[in-house]
């Protein structure tokens, strides 16, 4: 037995050597790569000032068209909305910005069903997970996550739990200096065509209120910069419009556009998302109303 | 409980601690020990159903002693009968009630009838169609006196019950297994250090073969009305590897694990897709059902006695049973179906036993025309698999119907799970490669610089597996 023993303690300290190994390669990875990915992105800004800052989840991403607004308006704008994300995502991305001392003028952010989630998106907090050692990821994390110990102290366990967005496939990207699907300076991410629509339906009940809504405002309202809340346009198959009621009635600065293009379905890539086409007549509404000086 | 999750990474060295260094005294005492950690294993997933395996241990038991002590032949066929029933009408009712069900009524609803609904609630045991066909075989042996009964009842019921196999395989013979819990197990420590290969090895296509192709698979499968006949032919291909990696892999962790408690299981799987006619390709997948029913089904039937037609009918007979023993499903039964077609010309040609040996055995390289059989059997085996993986025939037949249309659009389809259609084709040249280097071996991992090959199949785990989204081994839906 002793034979067998001996084989399986050598493989035990190779498995914990090689994680060890591939937690240094892939850390590094991320760290020294082009940006892939909207939070490394923003973990690679230089100090500068951006007039216009547009976070939410895919309903920001495939909604507003950076350029756009900088050709219309003169002014620099960033969308730095994630796939997935949430509330607690949003205010993490706000903490990021602060840390890199990335100055604006307007933040918009995006309310609406997600008012009711409390929790992180898996998409988000994988971008994070590389730059654990960060202070204000690593608090992020150590509050909201309760797996926080395993990533930090079990080696390469943070990239295992996560490898759909931070495994190999991202790495060997990083390494080839694959740029990122869409620009990132921009943000903004097209969805093409015309999808079937099918029926939204928000919840039920609307929480009193949102602690995470609570602490962006203290974080971003300072007297040289304006937050603005909104919800981006849904198709006419929404149930439940009762919740966007009360959102209206109990957020300040709230802007609901959920019905802006209830009659004009051709723009909707389904009942969520607006198609390219309608990108960028949001986008022009947005102008018209909020960044024409 | 899964193979490849931390509950079992906790729960095997315990055991095997358990087993070699606390029971190791009285081999009653480790059969009693594998007994009762094979049903805890069992039990993780819903321990309700361990009601159904100890029925069909207690019913077994007592029906092969009684037949071994029967002396009138019509008594013997009696007991047989109530065997075949109890454990065919538990498998009949959990698994294809709803489907003899749904089926008679939308025949009458064809016809303009409609009937009303008696479908139930009804959810799967895990493992019932390989627990119960492992122990039929033994009251069907003991019934032509093939073997003896066996009088420790222990030892049937953890031959029932032995947790590496229990609920996806292989399926075990009576005279195979239930001596080996008959005999003192000795630790060999050559046997354990080749078990721990197997286990890594079939580790290695579970979660780096099967569930990459599965994160493709899943997105082209749920979407193929919206892709390019190039991304469906490689949903068929990537499917094609990710049931091999996903069933073969669990047998040879199976095999692996039963290894380091000093049981030797069959082989179940032998490079399958390296097969140059259908008939051999069924030599070499899924070994122990191919043979159960060659053994207990199809001879027999006749076998290949008889005229012609008779064998016909065997031969069909054998793949429809065999498609339907995988689901209650229209599409597992026209998989049997294809399966038929693909083997009667052979069959009626007389050469579904040409291939015995191992393609290009004497060589490196396959000669062109070994390319050709190994790819035409491939893409037969593809086609197949497109029926096998759709949700309904009529799904299957969209399918097909788009693939072949070759309409390729010059662009490479972005799937939904967020990647090109054509990433995962390197992950599988590797593990074609792999294999046919290691063709003639049990597993690749075996043979000269055992420890160099384990250390690499590590990194290719750590570095390829899919931790994140742990997918259950598909065999265990049947």
């Amino acid at each position: 037995m002793k034979k067998f023993l001996k084989k399986i303690g050598i493989l035990l300290l190779l498995t914990l050597v090689l994680m060890q190994l591939l937690d240094w390669i892939y850390t590094y990875a991320f760290t020294h790569s082009v940006p892939r990915n909207k939070v490394q992105y923003v973990l690679q800004m230089e100090p500068q000032h951006i007039d216009y800052i547009f976070l939410g989840s895919s309903r920001v991403e495939n909604h507003i068209i950076s350029r756009q607004i900088e050709e219309k308006t003169g002014k620099k704008a960033i969308n730095l909305g994630i796939q997935g994300a949430q509330l607690a995502d949003i205010l993490l991305m706000i903490k990021l910005l602060d840390e890199q001392k990335i100055t604006y003028d307007k933040i918009f952010v995006q309310v609406d069903y997600n008012y009711s989630v409390k929790s992180k998106s898996g998409i988000s907090k994988s971008y994070a997970l590389p730059y654990i050692s960060n202070p204000v990821i690593a608090a992020d994390l150590e509050q909201n996550d309760k797996r926080f110990l395993y990533y930090k102290y079990i080696p390469f366990y943070r990239y295992a739990t996560h490898d759909h967005l931070i495994g190999f496939r991202e790495v060997a990207a990083s390494f080839f200096k694959k740029n990122a699907r869409i620009d990132l300076s921009d943000g903004f991410d097209a969805k093409k065509g015309e999808a079937t629509l099918e029926e939204f339906r928000f919840p039920e009940d609307v929480p009193q209120k949102n602690e995470i809504i609570e602490e962006i405002e203290s974080i971003v309202k300072t007297e040289d910069r304006e937050l603005i809340f909104f919800c981006a346009p849904f198709c006419n198959m929404t149930v439940n419009e009762a919740y966007l009621d009360y959102l209206s009635g109990h957020m300040e600065g709230f802007y609901n556009y959920a019905k802006l293009f209830e009659d004009e379905q051709s723009l909707f890539w389904n009942c969520g998302h607006l198609n390219k086409e309608g990108a960028e007549a949001f986008t022009e509404k947005i102008i018209a109303q909020h960044l024409k000086s | 409980m899964l193979f490849n999750s931390i509950e079992f990474l906790i729960f095997l060295p315990t055991v095997f601690f358990l087993y070699w260094y606390v029971f190791n005294k009285k081999i009653g005492l480790q059969n009693a020990f594998i007994l009762i950690i094979s049903y805890v294993f069992y039990a993780w997933w819903d321990y309700r159903f361990l009601t159904l395996i100890m029925a069909s241990t207690l019913v077994d038991f007592f029906v092969a002693r009684a037949m071994e002590k029967a002396e009138s032949k019509k008594w013997r066929k009696l007991l047989l009968i109530i065997s075949l029933s109890f454990n065919l009408g538990l498998l009949g009712f959990f698994k294809y009630y709803n489907f003899f069900i749904e089926s008679w009524m939308e025949m009458w609803s064809n016809m303009g009838i409609e009937m009303q609904s008696y479908t139930l609630q009804i959810i799967l045991p895990v493992g019932i169609s390989f627990y119960t066909f492992q122990t039929l075989s033994y009251t069907l042996d003991v019934y032509k006196k093939k073997i003896k009964a066996t009088d420790s009842f222990i030892n049937f019921a953890a031959y029932v019950a032995f947790f590496p196999q229990l609920v996806a395989g292989p399926i075990e013979r009576a005279s195979s297994l239930l001596p080996q819990f008959g005999k003192k197990r000795k630790i060999e420590e050559d046997n354990m250090i080749d078990g721990l290969g197997l286990i890594i090895w079939g580790l290695f296509k579970k979660i780096v073969i099967a569930d990459s192709c599965a994160v493709y698979v899943n997105a082209i499968f749920d979407n193929y009305e919206n892709l390019n006949s190039l991304t469906l032919i490689l949903g068929a291909i990537y499917f094609a590897f990710q049931i091999y990696g996903d069933f073969s892999g669990y047998s040879d962790m199976a095999i692996g694990i039963a290894r380091l408690l000093g049981f030797k299981l069959m082989r179940n799987f032998a490079y399958p897709y390296f097969s140059r006619d259908i008939a051999e390709f069924w030599r070499r997948w899924h070994i122990s059902l191919s043979t159960w029913f060659r053994d207990y089904l199809y001879i027999p039937l006749g076998g290949s006695r008889g005229n012609k037609w008779f064998q016909l009918r065997n031969v069909l007979i054998i793949f429809l049973v065999s498609g339907f023993w995988h689901g209650a499903n229209w599409t597992f039964i026209v998989w049997g179906a294809l399966h038929a077609l693909y083997f009667i010309p052979l069959l009626l040609m007389g050469r579904n036993r040409k291939y015995l040996d191992t393609v290009g055995e004497n060589g490196v390289f396959p000669s062109l025309k070994e390319i050709a059989q190994m790819l035409l059997t491939f893409i037969l085996s593809c086609i197949a698999w497109v029926v096998f993986r759709a949700e309904t025939v009529a799904d299957a037949w969209n399918y097909f119907i788009r693939m072949f249309s070759f309409n390729f659009n010059g662009n490479l389809d972005y799937l939904s799970s967020e990647r090109y259609s054509v990433e995962a084709v390197p992950i599988i040249g590797l593990l074609v490669l792999i294999e046919w280097w290691s063709r003639n071996k049990e597993h690749p991992l075996k043979g000269r610089y055992y420890m160099t090959k384990i250390g690499l199949t590590l990194i290719l785990i750590l570095m390829l597996g899919v931790f994140s989204n742990t997918n259950d081994f598909i065999y265990f839906q049947f």
